[in-house]
């Protein structure tokens, strides 16, 4: 009974929420039957070996609008299963990854990814935009002058409150400690709230990456701070659509979210709006696409396809417009409006991105995530 | 007597209207125009019918979940009703402990059985798919059949048996001519159950699906997504077709003799 | 007259182990080995998103020094007593009323508890999580016929949510054994005792309680058992003080990676189902010395008459 690998055990175990207006088939990851064989790629394999191209994402990322045409163009399918957050992605992108063609890797689960050497290093010569993409994104995405992960997008997650409970906009994280926002706080079931409480307990002075790696000692006292929030706590979300029917069903008025939820919520007249606090904290990601090591060689083809025509100018234009993170690809502005452009920081991409601290693995992942399920477990101060 | 017995009808009502009241709600808020599902209903429509139509996905959960009970049954009944059968007649020693080892998958909650499971698969490097799924169900109506025909089985009244034995019968033609026609209503009833479980079941499912979902696991990413009226349509079909499914059994069961 | 078991002759054993044996088998790789496996894997450790077959007792230790475990246990343990109990006290009259007070159709009324079932378990909670919002529809209600002006925020995500959700989900699986076990009360026992001069009180807990008593905590140990395993009510209507040990412990095999910690509660949370299952039985047996009812399959039986 040699070594089992757990991440393969955490796989077959994991729920996966999907959307159904997209149209996506809904997935739990299966774990897989054995120590995985990499296979080393045809590269001459028609692409229409591949039927069906399953992809490992966040919502929104697979909107019809560019799904669509892809699929009619190469007549393959794209079945897209859903993340939750960024440490169940560590825990997908381990167990192989044999099931998925192309995977998300966020900023946050990159660094452990890697490490276990889970993606399969990206062929720039098949990369058609990678030319077009900012050094600094592709920085995010490369280990060892090898390139895993394309960047395709990209945001500082942004604080969101209800105007109508908050006359002047908050200022800093402190606020969802307040009383008067007793049973008012949605939380997102990620290693980001250990960031958040971090912050407030000053962890982040005079380094804000520090919070990557807090002592035990620093994590107690990250753990006693979140439990002394939770009777603020309405709910602990951990969907994209979790999170948007807690604001359109008016349960919360504060809490961190995704900036695509929120326009979401704004087309939809709901009163909410979007800040970040000057001392906001490590919520910066990038999103790009990479290809798991143990994908199928039939696929591989195809994975390029996809990656191409995202990163493409028309479709990251298309992304910022609908979907509303930053695009990676600087040549998205020639088909979108000045007050898009400004908003996506298209034309001063280098300076916003030396203003944000980017979510990466923390040293420690197990750790956190063991206080993150205690604080989830404790009862309320 | 007439207080006290209008107070226990008053309160058995009262339970039976919280049992049925959010169903009830749920199949009229399937009607509305408004995605939040509010009080007081400010529109109908059947638009979220027509989403579930044309959900093709969720189709095909459907499919699965057929299939998925259909294997599950008929494995169960063919393991199940010989051992509700050696159950009934036999003694021997380890009688007891059995009978509640058969029992465990019905009564366990449904986490402890899915996690041992999936750790029992994941060791014997068995990849997660329809097929865990299906073996998880199969123990699950394992125990429902043997439940439900251990029931029916003592109501049973041997005598018929042993008229028919007097008569000359062997026991093979016994049990195939007189006891499993008469059975037939009991099993029709383990099975009827046995697929209600089966289309229903979460807890256990949960820790070992695959890539391909049942109807159930869908509903479950529905809903953890978000709240909406389409949930309330799958709700409505369901129920709908169930006591469709239930007028047309006991209609075809009234042509049964009755076994009692 | 009826022959109840027939002792095994040599000549029967082949016969009864064929008819047992596939199921026995079934059921020992589907139900015992797996309760091994897992067994034995609350002893190992994780490493580098590995599990190790190494013994060691760090899951029962974490278990019983960080306090947030054994809280947890504590609390789900109230949480399923208080649903056991409340769907005890509404399941009984309903049972009592179908059994004895409806003349014609009983069958029918039957019929509709067991309907009710056909929804789903998990659409039936679902349903809860549109009434209890706070602009759902109760709320909703409420505030338009003014008796409140505000939304009553602890309608959801709240202990209340989950006690209230499980105690619905777990009326119609309790009511089916109770049911069942009043229905075979002779009806002349109740007219004897009126004969006596006993008030429908008196009948009630002297004559129908005892007799049903087994139907009854077979419902009640089935709803708490129901209640304690149950990790989907507090993920839909739960709020951040509904977390159950369910959930922690289904929580450690998602992205936690810890596999033993997770073995370990799972055990722990078997031991005391086993527990709850052999209590009714050890209990009437204790409580009506000398009951007519067979202690082994009294707890079991009546939940079988379902249908």
């Amino acid at each position: 009974m040699g070594k089992v690998p757990l991440a393969r055990l955490a796989l077959g175990a994991m729920l996966v929420v999907t959307a159904c207006g997209t149209g996506t088939a809904p997935s739990a990851p299966a774990s897989s039957s054995g120590p995985a064989v990499s296979s080393a790629p045809a590269a001459t394999e028609a692409a229409d070996a591949c039927k069906e191209l399953h992809i490992l994402t966040w919502e929104g990322f697979t909107l019809d609008k560019w799904k669509v045409p892809f699929e009619s163009k190469t007549g393959a399918k794209v079945t897209a299963t859903f993340l939750t957050s960024g440490d169940e992605e560590i825990a997908k992108l381990l167990a192989g990854g044999d099931l998925y063609d192309v995977a998300t890797a966020s900023t946050d689960s990159y660094g452990a990814v890697v490490k276990a050497g889970a993606l399969r290093p990206l062929d720039r010569s098949r990369l058609q935009n990678v030319k077009d993409i900012p050094e600094f994104l592709l920085a995010l995405g490369t280990t060892n002058d090898q390139l895993y992960n394309m960047p395709w997008n990209w945001d500082a997650n942004p604080f969101l409150y209800d105007p109508k409970a908050f006359p002047t906009a908050p200022t800093s994280w402190d606020i969802l400690w307040d009383p008067s926002m007793k049973g008012k706080v949605a939380v997102w079931d990620d290693s980001s709230l250990i960031y958040i409480a971090a912050t407030v307990l000053g962890f982040d002075q005079p380094d804000p990456k520090a919070v990557f790696s807090l002592s035990d000692a620093q994590l107690d006292q990250v753990l006693a701070k979140l439990i002394e929030l939770k009777p603020n706590i309405r709910k602990i979300w951990a969907s994209g659509g979790e999170l948007q029917s807690l604001w359109t069903n008016g349960e919360v008025s504060a809490g961190l979210g995704w900036t695509y939820i929120y326009n979401q919520l704004s087309a939809a007249g709901v009163s909410v709006k979007a800040t970040h606090f000057a001392r906001h904290g490590a919520h910066a990601w990038m999103d790009g696409w990479s290809i798991p090591k143990d994908a199928s060689a039939a696929c591989e083809n195809l994975a390029y396809e996809w990656i191409n025509t995202t990163t493409s100018p028309e479709v990251m234009a298309q992304e910022g417009e609908f979907v509303g993170y930053s695009p990676a690809n600087p040549k998205a502005k020639d088909s979108l409006t000045p007050e898009l452009v400004t908003k996506l920081h298209l034309d001063d991409m280098e300076a916003f991105g030396r203003e944000i601290t980017f979510k990466t693995s923390p040293d420690r992942p197990e750790k956190y995530l063991e206080i993150l399920n205690e604080f989830k477990a404790a009862a309320g101060g | 007597m007439r207080a006290s017995s209008a107070a226990v009808w008053a309160l058995g009502l009262a339970t039976l209207l919280f049992i049925y009241a959010p169903i009830t709600l749920v199949i009229i808020y399937s009607f509305t125009a408004d995605q939040t599902m509010t009080y007081p209903v400010k529109g109908w429509s059947v638009s979220w019918y027509e989403a579930v139509l044309a959900n093709e996905p969720l189709h095909e959960s459907f499919r699965n979940s057929v299939i998925v009970a259909s294997i599950s049954i008929s494995v169960a009944l063919l393991l199940g009703i010989p051992a509700a059968l050696a159950l009934d007649r036999f003694d021997f020693p380890g009688k007891g402990l059995l009978e509640r080892l058969l029992v465990l998958p019905f009564v366990l909650p449904g986490m402890v059985l899915g996690v041992a499971m999936l750790a029992l698969f994941n060791l014997a490097g068995i990849k997660l798919s329809l097929i865990t799924v299906i073996v998880v169900h199969s123990t699950l109506l394992l125990s429902v059949v043997i439940l439900q025909m251990g029931v029916g089985l003592k109501r049973w009244d041997r005598r018929l048996e042993q008229a028919a034995s007097d008569l000359g019968a062997n026991e093979w033609q016994v049990f195939w001519h007189v006891l499993l026609p008469n059975l037939r209503s009991v099993v029709i009833g383990a099975v009827l159950l046995g697929l209600t479980f089966s289309l229903d079941e979460v807890t256990r499912t949960f820790f070992v699906t695959g890539v391909d979902n049942t109807l159930p696991m869908h509903i479950f990413s529905m809903a953890r997504q978000r709240i909406s009226p389409e949930i309330n349509a799958v709700a409505s079909l369901l129920f709908g077709t169930s006591l469709l499914a239930f007028l047309i059994a006991t209609r075809v069961g009234r042509h049964r003799v009755a076994e009692r | 007259m009826r022959e109840v078991y027939v002792t095994l002759r040599a000549s029967r054993r082949l016969q009864v182990a064929a008819m047992l044996g596939p199921g026995t088998i079934w059921i020992l790789v589907c139900v015992v080995l797996p309760g091994l496996v897992v067994l034995a894997m609350s002893f190992w450790r994780v490493e580098n998103y590995r599990v190790i077959p190494d013994f060691n007792l760090d899951a029962y230790t974490r278990i019983l020094t960080r306090p947030v475990y054994l809280d947890t246990m504590r609390k789900s343990l109230g949480i399923a007593a208080v649903v056991a109990m409340l769907t005890l006290l509404l399941a009984i009259p309903l049972a009592y009323v179908i059994a004895f007070k409806v003349r014609r159709n009983r069958a029918l009324w039957y019929g509709l508890i067991v309907m009710s079932l056909w929804v789903g378990y998990l659409l039936r909670a679902y349903a809860w999580r549109i009434i209890l919002g706070s602009n759902g529809i109760l709320n909703g209600f409420l505030i338009d016929i003014g008796v409140i002006r505000e939304p009553l925020t602890f309608l959801l995500f709240s202990p209340f949510a989950v006690v209230l959700t499980l105690t619905h989900l777990c009326l119609p699986f309790a009511l089916i054994p109770i049911f069942g076990a009043m229905e075979q009360i002779p009806r002349t026992l109740g007219e004897a005792a009126s004969d006596l001069g006993a008030g429908p009180l008196r009948s009630f807990l002297h004559v129908t309680l005892p007799m049903a008593a087994h139907g009854i905590l077979a419902g009640g140990s089935f709803a708490f058992i129901l209640s304690f395993g149950d990790f989907l009510a507090p993920v839909l209507v739960g709020g951040p003080d509904g977390v159950m040990i369910s959930n922690i412990a289904a929580g450690q095999f998602g992205a936690a990676l810890q596999w033993p910690l997770g073995s370990a509660i799972a055990t722990i949370m078997f031991v005391i189902v086993i527990g709850v299952l052999a209590a009714p039985s050890l209990l009437s047996r204790w409580l009506w010395r000398g009951a007519p009812r067979s202690a082994a399959g009294g707890a079991v039986a009546p939940l079988a008459e379902a249908k």
